[in-house]
C-alpha cells in the first residue's frame, strides 16, 4: 500500500503545481485581463478603480477600434481562404505520386520554418519600392508598369502583408492537406478510376468532399492566427502607412505599451479573445468532449 | 493458489449494465472458462477479478482475502492480489529483452538480482523459450510472444491466473498446440485459472468448467460435458457445440392417449419427466432441439422418421456435415459415412432414442 | 504527347513554379548578405555577388551574438521543463481517464488558442511585482509554463498510440503510476519528446512578442526582438539585415531540413 501511495504522492506533487499554474497563467491572467478591462489603469501606477463598461463604450466610439476591425477582418478574408486554396492546391500536386515529394514538401515547408521578425525583414527587401526585389524583378520583366510602393502605399499594404503571410503558411497548409489526402482510402480512388472517372470528377465527386476535417482544421487555425497576429505587422509596418495596417493585436499593443493605457488594451485583448473564442471552442467541443461517453 | 467467490456483482457503464447481479464460485486450483458472444460482459468479469475495474456492487474474494467490496470500501489494487494476467496483445513491451520482460514484476518487487536472473531461467526453461531470453519481442514469432507473455505471468507464482482470449492473434495451428501447453503448465502448476474466450470449442477443450455467459449474466456453469448434455436453456443449447443444435418450434398434444411434442410435420412422444416439468409451469409451446450427431438419416422410408433432401455434403474430416431440408426447414445432422448419399436425393431422419432436448419456448428453460 | 504525359508535365511545372516562389526571398536574402554595400546598390537583389564577402555576415553576428545566447537559454529551459511536464500531463489524459478528464483536457486544448495579448497586461505586472521585469528570468520563467499545453496535446496524441494493455499489465504486475511511467512509457517516449522538443524550440526560438513585452536591453533580449531592433537602426543597410535575418533564421531551417518530417507529426495532429 505504501509504495502506490507514495508514487500517488509523487505524480501529485509534479502535476498539480504544474497544472494549477498552466491553467491560472492561461484562465487567470485572461480572468484577470477581462477585470483589468473594467478598471481606469493608465500611466505606471496601476490602479483597481472600476469604471464600469466605460473602456468599451470608448472602444465603440474610437474610429481607430474600427478601422483595425475593418482591417483585421480584411486579412481575415484574404489569408484565410488564401492561404487554404494554395495549400490544397498543393496537397494535390504532391499527392500526384511525384518523383521528389520529400523535397518539395521540405522546401513548400521552409518558410513556416521562420520567426515573424525574419519574414517581416525578408519581405521588407522583397517590398522595398527602391531597389526591392518585387520591382527589380518587374522593370526586367519589362512589367515596369506594375511597378508600385507596396507596403508604403496604404491602399496596397494589407494585400502586402496578405500575400507574405500566405508564403510562410502555404506549406502547414499543405501538410495539413496532404495528411487529409492520404487518409482516404487509395481503393476508393481506384474504385473510381475502373469506374471511368476523369481526374477532375475523382477530385470533385470522391476525394474532396472527404476533406471536411482538414478543412475545419485549418479554417480554426488560420482564422485564430489572423486575428491575434502582430508580429510580422508589427516588425513590417509599425501598423502603417498611417493607420493603413493596424489590426487589432496592432492597435493593442500601441495603446497599451505605447500610450501606457492599460485599462484600455485590455479591453482590446478581451474583444481580440472573445472572438477567438467564440469560433474555437464549438469546434473544439465537438472534437474533444464527444469522447465522453 | 485461492479460490475465487464473486457474489451478486453489479457493474455499470452509465445507463447500460454490464454485469448484473452476477455470482459464481471458482474452486481452488480449476482451469475455468468464461464464454459468450462478444459484449456477454465476461472481459468486463475479468477485469473486475484483477482490480483494474472498479464495480458497484457485490463483493470478489480471493482465498480468504475480499479484495472487493464497494458497499464496505473495499478495494484491493491489482498488485496486491496476487493475481496475473496474459493479455490479447500479449502486452510485452518492445523495449525491453525478452529476459527483461519477464524479470519486470520481480523488479518491481525489488527482489535481489541473483534471484531474479534464477527465476527467469527456470521459467524460461518450463516453457521452452531460454534460447530467446537475450532477444527483443519485435524479432519472435507470435507464438513466442505468448510463451513470453505466460513467462510473465508464472514468475511472480500468483494465486490465480487471468487469461484474456490469449489465442486471438494465433494461427489456427498454432492455437492447437498452445491450447495443449497452457493445460499441461496448469495441471503441472496447479494455479487457479479463468481463461476467457469467444470460441466455444477453446472453451469445450480447456475448461475443467465452463461459465456460459450472456449479457452480464452466467446462463450456465458445469463440465462441457454437462453444457453439452443437459444445456440448462435454450442460449446454452444454441451456444455451445458445433454445428449447433438444431431447433424446432413444438406444441404439446394429447395423440391418442399419448403426449407428443407436435413439430408440424413429426410428433416426439413426450418423455414423462419432460412432460410434468411442462406441466408444473404451464408450458404448451416448446423448442425441440437435437444435435447433428443424434440424427439418423435413413435412405429407404421408416417407422418414427420423416422425409428430407440432402442439399449439401461437407467433409470434416473423418465425419460428414449433412445439410439437409425437411418441410421448409434446414438443418444439419453429422454422420460418419455418407456412402449413397447424394445431393438431392430424398432421405428419412430419426432422432437418437433419449437424445432430444425440450424447453420452454417462452422462458428458454430446459425441461426434463 | 499523350494527355496523360502533358498532365504530368504541368503537375511538375507548378510543383517547381511554387518551389521557386517559396525560395525567392531567401534566395535573395542570402545573396544580398553576401555583398557589400556597395555592391548592394549596384546589382539586382536577385543575381549572385561577384565579390562575396562575409563582412555583413560578421557584423550582424556581433551585434546579435548576446540576444543570440539569451534565445538558447531561453529555448533550453522552456523545452526541458515544458517537455517533462507535457510528457507526464500526456500519459495521465491517455491512459488514466477520470471523472472530468476529457474536460479538462479540452481546457488545456483551448490555451492553444487563447490569444497572447490577454496575458500581456496581467504579465507583465506579476513581473514587475517579483522584479524581473525587463529581465531574461521574466522570459525564461514565462517559456517554462507556456509550452506545457502544447506538449501536453502532443504527448497525449502520440502516447494514444501505445496499447493500454502495457499500462494494464504493468498495473497487475505491480506497478504503480510512477514506476510505470518511468519504466513503460519514458522507454517509448523517444519519438514523442523529439517531436516535441522540435516544436518547443521552433516555437520559443521564433516567438517576439513577450521578448518585446517584457525584456530591456541587449543583455536580456531573445534575438527576435534584436533582429527587430536591427531593423530599425540600420535602415537601408539590406545587406546587414539579410545577414541578421540569416543567423536568426538559420538553426530553425536547420531543423526544418534534417528533422522536418518530425515536425510535420508534431503539427499534423492538432
Amino acid at each position: 500500500m505504501k509504495t502506490i501511495d507514495r508514487e500517488k504522492a509523487i505524480v501529485g506533487l509534479l502535476v498539480v503545481p504544474a497544472v494549477a499554474s498552466m491553467l491560472f497563467f492561461f484562465y487567470g491572467f485572461s480572468g484577470w485581463n477581462l477585470f483589468l478591462s473594467f478598471t481606469d489603469w493608465q500611466g505606471f501606477v496601476p490602479s483597481n478603480r472600476l469604471v464600469g463598461f466605460d473602456n468599451y463604450l470608448t472602444l465603440f466610439r474610437d474610429p481607430l477600434f474600427w478601422t483595425s476591425l475593418k482591417n483585421n477582418f480584411l486579412l481575415i478574408a484574404l489569408f484565410v481562404p488564401g492561404v487554404m486554396l494554395v495549400g490544397l492546391l498543393l496537397a494535390i500536386l504532391l499527392d500526384q505520386r511525384v518523383k521528389g515529394e520529400g523535397a518539395f514538401r521540405t522546401i513548400y515547408l521552409l518558410p513556416f520554418s521562420l520567426s515573424f521578425v525574419v519574414t517581416a525583414t525578408l519581405w521588407a527587401w522583397m517590398y522595398s519600392p527602391k531597389m526591392g526585389t518585387i520591382n527589380v524583378l518587374l522593370d526586367k520583366l519589362g512589367l515596369d508598369f506594375l511597378k508600385s510602393g507596396w507596403i508604403t502605399d496604404p491602399n496596397l499594404v494589407m494585400y502586402c502583408i496578405t500575400a507574405a503571410l500566405i508564403w510562410q503558411f502555404a506549406g502547414y497548409s499543405t501538410v495539413i492537406f496532404l495528411a487529409g489526402l492520404r487518409s482516404i482510402p487509395e481503393s476508393q480512388i481506384k474504385a473510381a478510376q475502373v469506374d471511368g472517372a476523369s481526374v477532375y470528377t475523382i477530385y470533385r465527386r470522391v476525394v474532396i468532399p472527404q476533406l471536411k476535417a482538414p478543412f475545419v482544421t485549418s479554417f480554426i487555425i488560420f482564422m485564430c492566427f489572423a486575428l491575434k497576429a502582430f508580429d510580422f505587422i508589427w516588425v513590417l509596418t509599425r501598423g502603417g502607412p498611417g493607420y493603413s495596417s493596424h489590426i487589432l493585436g496592432v492597435t493593442m499593443y500601441k495603446e497599451t505599451f505605447g500610450l501606457e493605457k492599460f485599462a484600455y488594451g485590455a479591453t482590446y485583448a478581451t474583444v481580440i479573445l472573445l472572438v477567438s473564442l467564440l469560433i474555437v471552442v464549438p469546434f473544439l467541443y465537438k472534437v474533444y468532449a464527444k469522447e465522453e461517453k | 493458489m485461492a479460490s475465487v467467490t464473486i457474489r451478486n456483482l453489479v457493474k455499470r457503464y452509465g445507463d447500460t449494465v454490464a454485469i448484473k447481479g452476477l455470482s459464481l464460485e471458482i474452486r481452488d486450483g480449476e482451469f475455468i472458462v468464461l464464454v459468450g458472444p462478444s459484449g456477454c460482459g465476461k472481459t468486463t468479469l475479468l477485469n473486475s477479478i484483477a482490480g483494474l475495474l472498479r464495480v458497484e456492487e457485490g463483493e470478489i474474494w480471493i482465498g480468504e482475502n475480499l479484495a472487493v467490496a464497494p458497499e464496505q470500501g473495499v478495494f484491493i489494487p491489482p498488485q496486491k492480489r496476487g493475481v496475473a494476467m496474459v493479455f490479447q496483445d500479449y502486452a510485452i513491451y518492445p523495449h525491453m529483452t525478452v529476459f527483461g520482460n519477464i524479470a519486470f514484476p520481480l523488479e518491481i518487487r525489488k527482489v535481489e538480482k541473483k534471484e531474479i536472473r534464477k527465476r527467469v531461467v527456470e521459467i524460461a526453461q518450463l516453457l521452452e523459450i531460454e534460447d530467446l531470453l537475450g532477444r527483443k519481442p519485435r524479432a519472435l514469432s507470435g507464438g513466442q510472444k505468448q510463451r513470453v507473455a505466460l513467462a510473465r505471468a508464472i514468475i511472480r507464482s500468483p494465486k490465480v491466473f487471468l487469461m484474456d482470449e490469449p489465442f486471438a492473434n494465433l494461427d489456427a495451428k498454432l492455437r492447437v498446440r498452445a491450447r495443449v501447453e497452457i493445460k499441461r503448465l496448469q495441471r503441472e502448476l496447479g494455479i487457479t485459472t479463468v481463461f476467457v474466450t469467444h470460441d466455444q470449442t477453446e472453451a469445450m477443450t480447456m475448461g475443467d468448467r465452463i461459465a456460459v455467459m450472456n449479457t452480464g449474466c452466467i446462463e450456465q456453469v458445469g463440465s462441457p460435458t454437462t453444457l453439452y448434455e443437459e444445456p440448462r436453456n435454450l442460449f446454452v443449447a444454441g451456444f455451445i457445440g458445433s454445428p449447433p443444435m438444431n431447433m424446432w418450434p413444438a406444441q404439446v398434444k394429447l395423440v391418442q392417449g399419448k403426449r407428443m411434442a407436435d413439430l408440424g410435420f413429426f410428433a416426439i412422444e413426450l418423455p414423462a419427466p419432460v412432460f410434468e416439468a411442462a406441466k408444473a409451469i404451464g408450458a404448451k409451446e416448446l423448442m425441440v432441439g437435437v444435435r447433428p450427431e443424434h440424427i439418423v438419416i435413413h435412405p429407404q422410408p421408416q417407422e418414427r422418421a420423416f422425409e428430407a433432401q440432402v442439399v449439401h455434403i461437407e467433409p470434416i474430416g473423418k465425419e460428414f456435415n449433412v445439410y439437409l431440408e425437411a418441410n421448409g426447414e434446414s438443418l444439419v445432422a453429422t454422420v460418419n459415412s455418407v456412402s449413397g448419399l447424394e445431393i438431392g436425393q430424398r432421405v428419412w431422419l430419426a432422432f437418437g432414442k433419449g437424445k432430444v432436448h425440450f424447453f420452454d419456448r417462452s422462458s428458454g428453460k430446459a425441461l426434463r | 504527347m499523350s494527355r496523360v504525359q502533358s498532365r504530368r508535365v504541368l503537375v511538375y511545372l507548378l510543383l517547381l513554379s511554387f518551389a521557386g516562389l517559396a525560395l525567392l526571398p531567401l534566395w535573395s536574402g542570402v545573396v544580398t548578405a553576401l555583398k557589400s554595400s556597395k555592391e548592394v546598390v549596384l546589382s539586382t537583389p536577385l543575381t549572385p555577388p561577384m565579390r562575396p564577402t562575409f563582412a555583413p555576415l560578421i557584423e550582424a553576428l556581433d551585434y546579435l551574438k548576446r540576444p543570440l545566447v539569451n534565445s538558447l537559454v531561453l529555448v533550453g529551459a522552456g523545452t526541458i521543463v515544458s517537455c517533462f511536464f507535457g510528457s507526464i500531463l500526456g500519459y495521465l489524459f491517455s491512459k488514466y481517464r477520470f471523472k472530468g478528464s476529457n474536460l479538462l483536457f479540452l481546457l488545456v486544448v483551448i490555451c492553444l488558442y487563447i490569444p497572447p495579448q490577454v496575458q500581456l497586461i496581467p504579465m507583465t505586472r506579476v513581473m514587475s511585482n517579483v522584479g524581473l521585469y525587463g529581465k531574461l528570468g521574466a522570459l525564461v520563467l514565462l517559456y517554462m509554463f507556456f509550452g506545457i499545453p502544447m506538449c501536453t496535446f502532443v504527448f497525449k496524441t502520440l502516447y494514444e498510440e501505445i496499447p493500454t494493455s502495457y499500462i494494464r499489465a504493468a498495473m497487475v504486475d505491480g506497478a504503480g503510476i510512477w514506476t510505470t511511467y518511468r519504466r513503460v512509457i519514458l522507454p517509448l517516449s523517444v519519438i514523442p519528446f523529439v517531436i516535441a522538443a522540435l516544436l518547443q524550440v521552433t516555437i520559443i526560438w521564433n516567438d517576439y512578442l513577450w521578448g518585446l513585452v517584457l525584456t530591456r536591453g541587449m543583455a536580456n533580449m531573445p534575438v527576435t526582438v534584436a533582429l527587430a531592433n536591427l531593423k530599425g537602426s540600420f535602415v537601408g543597410a539590406w545587406n546587414l539585415q539579410m545577414a541578421g535575418s540569416i543567423w536568426v533564421a538559420l538553426p530553425t531551417l536547420i531543423i526544418f531540413v534534417f528533422l522536418g518530417k518530425y515536425i510535420i507529426r508534431g503539427y499534423a495532429g492538432i
